[in-house]
């Protein structure tokens, strides 16, 4: 009897959990996003509706925003997209130990990606890929790279080898022990790499400006260039209230994948 | 059964072996025991039984069959394998920890939640409050229990046990200890258990392999290794008090006195009288149902009848205050009897009474059995 109790109490408990969390769900996920993009468009709409100065009302439109977002926003996504794309499965590769040799190579190229100044690359590769957006793209996909891949490596290694000697011992096929134990044990430091990438690509991505694949960088230079400090303040604003926007999307999404605790 | 034929392992880098020539043999259905001071091979021993560690030298056959011939994930999957504390992963349900091998083998879902749930009753715990939770919200004894449940899930007929109990305080130590013999005595599984605990070893032992630097000293069931030990590390690892350890082997049933059962229905006088007729200072009562009642001495019978007490025998009977099963250890039963400071204990079943021990019966069973 009180057995039946207890479990019907666990279950309307998990209900009652899930119900709350959908006021929970629409506050984490909608209230704080909604929060930073209100108060960029506001910033933007305040500065747009009340300029008196023609460079400005010129070169500020409500096009103009828009289209400078959604390309910053591109940038970022397949940049960040493609650096996933490699970073994870090499990471995942130099983990095992027959690979191990590799590591040096792999962590020292990717090293350099992130030690020359971004400028610099994207001067250097310019003469590759010309101007616009895949030499950005190159440049900011060389930038994360790093943070990813070590990440990776360093949170499957974090894995306790006793809990994979257990695996191996009661016969699981090595390729379920990486995808059922390895990785979900380690995707928290791995989604850190991913946060810390991605963070860095938002701010990066401004400097795409110089070879001309826009973004809120246009903003900032054209404020500089024409010495008009509401254009470059729009443009600085936007990119900060950007990236603290995509910090807090994933933090969002690491908390809801790792449901365990530690 | 499993047999090792001189069966040697060095680790790269390492002059000495870690495990030396070893040979012995388990039969099918017995629990072996290794045993042994710490680095002296028990470990490397049991993880090349399921090829985590491919032996320098040697054969290893597990029901017959060279291990080196199979694939190693087959044959692990049909050996058990329970590993101390770190075992469980953190981020499954004890379901999904407990359905790992089937689900490895491919079974049926509702299979599996079937096994489960069997496997959770079999250990003592009930499904419906754990099978969902994670082990972080389980305790040390509820993990082990889960481990060894986990190890069973696909029904291998050999299990490996790497100090499945040892983070265990002794009390629960003790309790889980029974529960796996009483459930060892239904599956009869072959298994290769590793403990520090000469105790343990002799309690869950069928059989009891003593390693010394990665040789055998001595294979040789515990009541040899405690009456004739091979040798003086023998000899030192089971200590001094070899009586004392000789208490782990013994059984309830072993030293059990028979007890005289009254219905509480009988008037006190009878009572009295049946009591003198048997020659007993104590009796156990039942009610009209046959439901153990607790027990009475025979002077408290006596007093309540010279001041002609309005009172019946239930009301006189006590609940003792030792009260244990027949495959209790006498090693448990006195040191319970100690910590309640009784010199009695009673033998309760299913509801019913079946006997009790004194020390004196302790005492003359250990003696007896020397
Ligand atoms: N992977 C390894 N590489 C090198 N040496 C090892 C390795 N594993 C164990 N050893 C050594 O082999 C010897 C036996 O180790 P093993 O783990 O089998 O001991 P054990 O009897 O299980 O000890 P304990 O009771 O402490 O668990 C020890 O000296 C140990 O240092
Ligand atoms: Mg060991």
């Amino acid at each position: 009897m009180s057995e039946v109790a207890t479990t019907l109490t666990t279950k309307q408990m998990n209900r009652r959990i899930s119900f709350k969390s959908f006021g929970e769900f629409a506050l984490r996920w909608l209230l704080v996003p909604l929060i930073l993009i209100g108060a960029g468009t506001g910033f933007a709409v305040y500065i747009i509706t009340h300029t008196t100065d023609f460079i400005v009302k010129d070169f500020l439109t409500y096009d103009r925003l828009i289209a400078a977002g959604l390309e910053h926003i591109k940038l970022v996504l397949v940049s960040s997209f493609l650096a996933i794309a490699f970073s994870l499965p090499m990471g995942i590769i130099i983990s095992r130990p027959r690979f191990k040799r590799l590591e040096k190579w792999v962590v020292g190229i990717t090293n350099v990606g992130q030690t020359v100044p971004s400028i610099a690359i994207l001067g250097l590769f310019m003469g590759f890929f010309g101007l616009g957006f895949k030499t950005a793209i190159f440049a900011l996909w060389l930038y994360a790279l790093l943070p990813i891949l070590r990440n990776t490596l360093a949170g499957i290694r974090s894995v306790n080898p006793g809990i994979i000697q257990a695996a191996h011992g009661m016969g699981m096929h090595p390729m379920r022990i990486l995808f059922k134990i390895e990785l979900p044990l380690a995707l928290k430091v791995i989604m850190g790499g991913i946060r810390t990438a991605v963070v860095i690509n938002v701010g990066t991505a401004a400097l795409a400006t110089f070879i001309g694949a826009g973004g809120f960088g246009d903003l900032i230079v054209t404020g500089l260039k024409l010495s008009r400090m509401e254009i470059l303040l729009t443009g600085a604003v936007s990119t900060a209230l950007l990236a603290i926007l995509a910090d807090y999307l994933l933090s969002h999404v690491e908390a809801k994948l790792i449901s365990y605790g530690d | 059964m499993i047999e090792l034929q001189s069966v040697t392992k060095k680790y790269p880098g390492s002059d000495i072996p870690a495990v030396n020539n070893l040979s012995f043999e388990i039969p099918e259905g017995e629990i072996c025991i290794l045993v042994g001071p710490s680095g002296c091979g028990k470990t490397t021993t049991m993880k090349m039984i399921n090829r985590l560690i491919v032996p320098t030298s040697g054969k290893i056959k597990v029901n017959g069959t060279d291990i080196s011939t199979v694939n190693p994930i087959e044959l692990r999957r049909n050996i058990g394998y329970v590993i101390q504390e770190i075992g469980l992963f953190p981020h499954m349900t004890i379901r999904e920890n407990i359905a790992i091998v089937p689900t490895e083998l491919k079974w049926p879902k509702k299979k599996i939640n079937q096994r489960v749930e069997e496997l959770l009753d079999l250990v003592g715990l009930d499904p419906a409050i754990y099978a969902d939770r994670y082990p972080r919200d389980l305790s040390g004894g509820q993990r082990q229990r889960v481990g060894v449940a986990r190890a069973m899930a696909a029904d291998p007929p050999v299990m490996l046990m790497d100090e499945p109990f040892g983070a265990l305080d002794p009390i629960n130590r003790s309790r889980i200890q029974n529960e796996f013999l009483r459930i060892q005595e239904k599956v009869r599984k072959t298994i290769v258990f590793v403990t520090h605990d000469i105790d343990e070893a002799i309690k869950m032992g069928d059989r009891i392999a003593v390693m010394r630097q990665g040789s055998l000293v001595q294979y040789a069931s515990p009541g040899e290794i405690l009456s004739d030990p091979a040798d003086e590390f023998v000899e030192n690892l089971v200590g001094k008090n070899r009586t004392i350890k000789r208490l782990n082997l013994l059984k309830v049933e072993e030293a059990m006195e028979d007890i005289l059962i009254l219905d509480s229905t009988i008037s006190l006088a009878d009572a009295a009288s049946a009591m003198d007729k048997a020659g007993a200072d104590i009796a156990a009562v039942k009610d009209s149902q046959g439901r153990f009642q607790g027990v009475v001495p025979k002077k408290r019978i006596r007093r309540a009848l010279a001041r002609s007490w309005q009172t019946t025998l239930s009301e006189l009977a006590d609940e003792p205050d030792v009260v244990v099963d027949l495959d209790t250890t006498l090693h448990d039963v006195l040191s319970e009897m100690m910590q309640a400071g009784e010199a009695a204990a009673f033998v309760v079943e299913a509801n019913q009474c079946r006997g009790m021990l004194t020390l004196g019966s302790i005492v003359e069973t250990v003696s007896n059995n020397e």
